[in-house]
């Protein structure tokens, strides 16, 4: 029959193009041209961590108080998993509140950062179920928590420094309470030392009473190569141009950009003046997502300095600040910002590979350290004493470089760290360079 | 029979899930394909006319195939100096750096009524080194100083102070003294699509240096640096369009970066001299007798009206 034909040859179409048009949709890529194809770049990695808010932003002191003696942790490793386990109490209740009402508590921690940040940013450091919106805003570099034995519950205060403005929060989860309350009960335990107080500095700095031994370590490290961070920093390399200023100083130029690498650290400026319309994200946030961009953060980077248009972290070795002071600063990243626009870029290309020795060093106690910080003239510009590790670049016999990482005391001025002067060798000079 | 049921049923259904692939495949095709990058020149001429901007200058000559190119500071040399002081009413010398040259005319020069770029450059170049590697740049009436642009790859170098012929103007409209500095040899760099004219029209009027009912009445093509630092360093060129606004103001677009810079003519000028010029005459002073004395208060002169603004 004629009809039966013609339907089982239409049925045969049908099949076909059913399964032409499933592998078609199977197979189906847009074809387009890359964006940028002429001199563009695999995407750069420097093989570091991605690294958000909360991984930057770190205490360096938690300061329990009860009765007048001050306590900390003897091994930083216990005040890190404690503040980790602190970014789990949930915050409730934020509001501004009366300075007017300062109940004195027996029981208090005190959290000291590197840096003042504002205020809002503790929204995502801390486990928080409602913003800082309603709030005022300021900077702060600590926050406190206090036990409220009445209600059992913890209080969390924001003051700031020299200024009206008081936030606070409370926690109402009787565990939190109760951890808390442990640990207070626990402070005589080895785990805890007692820690001294000064108050004529620029903040209250508070500095362990016991001597310490440390260990010195001796690193051998990477450098990063020079054309990855060429590659980094400018968006069409065949138009720089490169020429060495001095032996093994390399500098890279555009007519408005200039990238300078030397002595294992590099230094960027870019005077373009960008057409880009600024935006509202926070120049922190800004800098994080330019440096997860290419998994910069290549050790433990934490924030150490914030300003409106300029961030600095610093390098943490085993929980301790590193200083290095030279011209190209080895322990620090730095980065200013204008109408969204990076304009400055410094930072240490050095990553720590492995450790080849180590040794110990006792360290001035801490009577030294107060008579010194007493004694300075400075004293009320000091806003942080602590121990930190110099970095230092030795070449052995082989001419063969490593890091030398060597523990000391160390007190901040403004941004910049310096050796606590020691008496003992009578009036010399601060060691340390700066 | 039923066979025949059956293929009437297949038929039937196979054409319902066809139709249904089809808006698939469609829908897909249309969610894959990546908007086409807007033109923006397309649109730029309706932006320019709701803005009621002119353009009388002319854009429609062809994209310059220009690269970027580098090049480092000259360093005059003792011959060529003394060339220099062979020559009549002339007297040079050379900064400590053999960056700069300082000449002073004995007889000043007088600058005819109203004079061109050309009767200007005729008038000066028998008494300039390399004067054919300089062409008229500007004439800053607020320093009342003549500049001239250093040439690479026959086109100027925008407003730089290491490439830069300068004549100082008295208030009887005469010439008295001149500085130099040139760039050595250019390097090009590796090259690329330079940006249309129209392109640079259009990144100005995004970034609001351009407003609306202004005119764009003059177009040129160069080189400019913003980096522009002394010593070995070498400086990187880029080719920039100078776009000329309502006939007085300058804006320097980068060519393939669309980075834009006003002109601040006086501002570079007295930044230059207090931070560059008066440096290397100063220490000229330590050496024997020395015109750099009676140069320097010339200059200080020049930019004293001028120093608070910028200081």
């Amino acid at each position: 029959m004629k009809l039966e034909t013609a339907k089982s040859l239409l049925l045969i179409v049908l099949i076909g193009t059913s399964l032409i048009l499933t592998f078609g949709m199977w197979n189906y890529r847009a074809e387009y041209e890359p964006l940028n194809n002429e001199g563009s770049i695999d995407q750069v990695d420097l093989g570091g961590e991605q690294k958000d808010v909360s991984d930057v932003v770190m205490p360096n002191d938690i300061i329990f108080k009860m009765n007048g003696q001050y306590f900390g942790h003897v091994d930083p490793m216990d005040k890190v998993q404690f503040f980790g386990e602190m970014q789990q109490w949930e915050i409730t209740g934020i509001q501004n509140s009366n300075i007017a009402e300062e109940k004195e508590s027996d029981a208090e921690v005190e959290v000291i950062f590197p840096t003042e940040i504002p205020l809002s940013l503790f929204g995502d450091i801390l486990n928080m179920d409602d913003s800082f919106a309603h709030s005022a805003n300021f900077y702060v570099d600590r926050f406190y928590i206090d036990l409220q034995e009445d209600n059992q519950l913890l209080r969390i205060r924001f003051v700031e420094r020299g200024g009206e403005n008081v936030v606070e929060g409370v926690i109402r989860s009787v565990t939190n309470y109760d951890a808390l309350l442990s640990i207070f009960n626990d402070l005589t335990d080895d785990k805890y030392e007692e820690m001294k107080l000064l108050t004529d500095t620029a903040r209250n700095i508070y500095i362990p009473v016991k001597p310490k031994t440390m260990t010195s370590y001796t690193y051998t490290f990477d450098t990063m190569d020079a054309v990855k961070i060429r590659n980094i920093m400018f968006s069409n390399p065949n138009l720089v141009s490169v020429s060495e200023s001095a032996p093994g100083s390399i500098m890279y130029r555009t007519d408005n950009r200039q990238l300078n690498i030397s002595g294992h650290g590099m230094r960027f400026i870019n005077v373009a003046e960008p057409n880009n319309e600024p935006t509202e994200i926070s120049i922190l946030q800004r800098s994080l997502d330019n440096i997860n961009e290419y998994s910069g953060f290549t050790d433990d980077y934490r924030l150490d300095s914030f300003s409106e248009e300029s961030i600095a972290y610093r390098l943490y070795h085993f929980q301790y600040p590193v200083v290095n002071n030279s011209y190209m600063d080895l322990s620090t990243i730095y980065q200013e910002w204008h109408n969204d626009q990076l304009s400055e870029y410094n930072r240490s290309l050095i990553s720590l590979r492995m450790i080849i020795n180590t040794s110990t060093k006792k360290l001035r106690n801490s009577d030294e350290i107060i008579a010194s910080i007493q004694r300075n003239e400075n004293q009320s510009d000091i806003r942080d004493v602590q121990i930190g590790y110099r970095l230092t670049i030795e070449s052995d016999d082989n001419g063969e470089d490593y890091i030398l990482l060597e523990p000391n005391w160390y007190q901040r001025i403004n941004n910049s760290w310096s050796t606590v002067p020691d008496q003992n060798a009578d009036t010399q000079s601060l060691e340390g360079g700066s | 029979m039923q066979w025949s049921h059956i293929k009437t049923l297949f038929i039937l259904s196979f054409l319902v899930l066809n139709v249904y692939l089809l808006f698939q495949f469609i829908s897909k095709q249309q969610e894959m394909d990546i908007p086409e990058l807007e033109i923006s020149d397309m649109n730029l001429d309706d932006e320019l006319d709701q803005e009621n901007i002119k353009i009388t200058a002319d854009v429609s000559f062809e994209v310059p195939e220009l690269s970027y190119i580098s090049s480092s500071q000259k360093e005059f040399t003792a011959s060529e100096i003394s060339d220099l002081n062979d020559k009549e009413d002339m007297d040079a010398e050379k900064s400590v750096d053999n960056q700069l040259v300082l000449a002073e005319f004995s007889q000043p020069l007088e600058i005819p009524k109203n004079p061109t770029a050309d009767m200007i450059s005729n008038l000066v170049s028998p008494y300039v080194l390399d004067a054919s590697e300089f062409s008229f740049g500007t004439w800053n009436h607020d320093l009342n100083i003549i500049v001239f642009y250093q040439n690479k790859e026959g086109h100027p170098i925008y407003l730089n102070q290491h490439a830069m012929l300068i004549f100082y103007v008295n208030d009887d409209n005469e010439i008295t003294h001149y500085t130099q500095t040139m760039v050595g040899k250019a390097n090009p760099q590796g090259s690329t699509t330079l940006n249309t004219p129209m392109t640079a029209i259009g990144s100005l009027l995004h970034n609001r240096s351009l407003k609306a009912d202004e005119e764009v009445t003059d177009v040129t093509y160069g080189f400019y640096s913003r980096i522009e630092e002394e010593g070995e360093g070498t400086q990187v060129f880029a080719p920039t369009y100078k776009i000329t606004v309502n006939e007085e103001r300058d804006y320097f677009v980068n060519a393939v970066e669309s980075f834009t810079y006003p002109g601040s003519y006086t501002e570079y000028f007295v930044a230059m001299f207090q931070e560059n010029y008066l440096r290397k005459l100063t220490l000229m002073l330590d050496g024997e007798e020395s015109n750099a004395n009676h140069f320097i208060s010339i200059i200080e002169d020049k930019i004293e009206p001028f120093r608070s603004e910028t200081e």
